[in-house]
């Protein structure tokens, strides 16, 4: 779960789309969910477990990196 | 509406439905006895569990009804503690009461109405969360 202030935002909205209008149902199928499960975690509403955000990097073939982007909140100091 | 929600508002409607009915009953017939047949409703929050086609959970659903679960437990358990202690407290720890049988059905059931309440309530604003 993440903490205070700390946020963890996806780019699932845009690869869907780069991947030809793919819809939430069809990455639901290929990452073993349902397509409610991809709205929420869209939406940024749920926070996937490791093993669904590897399925759905997958899904797209990218890295868990370029799906999910973690947001600590606060901004580096130099 | 995910299936799962739509469960969780039945169980909702029939925890709400039994105690409309229960309060009914007794404001009608006077009977407080009698009045424990609006329980059987109660009964109702099994029916989804009769379905020949059970709806698919993934890993979102499982954490929702294990949180719910969890929250619906929590509020049993701090009722129960004051229930048992706030009586003593009111009466008297060493007050003989008598008491008819029905009242530990009631609490039954009440125990019951009120985890089924909570749980599907922490459901559904789980599923509806923003």
């Amino acid at each position: 779960m993440p903490g205070k202030g700390e946020v963890v935002r996806n780019n699932i909205r845009r690869l869907r789309f780069d991947a030809g209008e793919m819809t939430q149902e069809q990455l639901g199928r290929l990452a073993g969910v349902k397509r409610h499960t991809i709205m929420a975690i869209e939406a940024g509403k749920y926070a996937p477990s490791l093993l669904l955000a590897f399925r759905i990097a997958r899904a797209f073939g990218k890295n868990l990196e370029d799906v999910f982007i973690f947001d600590s909140g606060c901004t580096a100091q130099i | 509406m995910d299936e799962f929600e739509k469960r969780a508002w039945w169980n909702l409607g029939v925890a709400v439905g039994a105690v409309v009915a229960f309060a009914t009953l007794w404001i009608v017939t006077r009977n407080p006895a009698g009045s424990m047949a609006a329980f059987a409703i109660l009964a109702l929050s099994a029916a989804p569990f009769f379905r020949l086609r059970q709806p698919v959970s993934d890993e979102r659903d499982r954490e929702i009804d294990r949180k719910s679960m969890i929250a619906a437990m929590n509020l049993f358990w701090i009722l129960l503690v004051i229930g048992a202690v706030g009586m003593g407290f009111a009466l008297g720890w060493d007050t003989h009461v008598q008491v008819p049988v029905r009242a530990f059905s009631d609490v039954i059931w009440g125990g019951w109405i009120v985890i089924l309440t909570a749980k599907s309530t922490a459901s559904i604003r789980m599923y509806r969360a923003r």
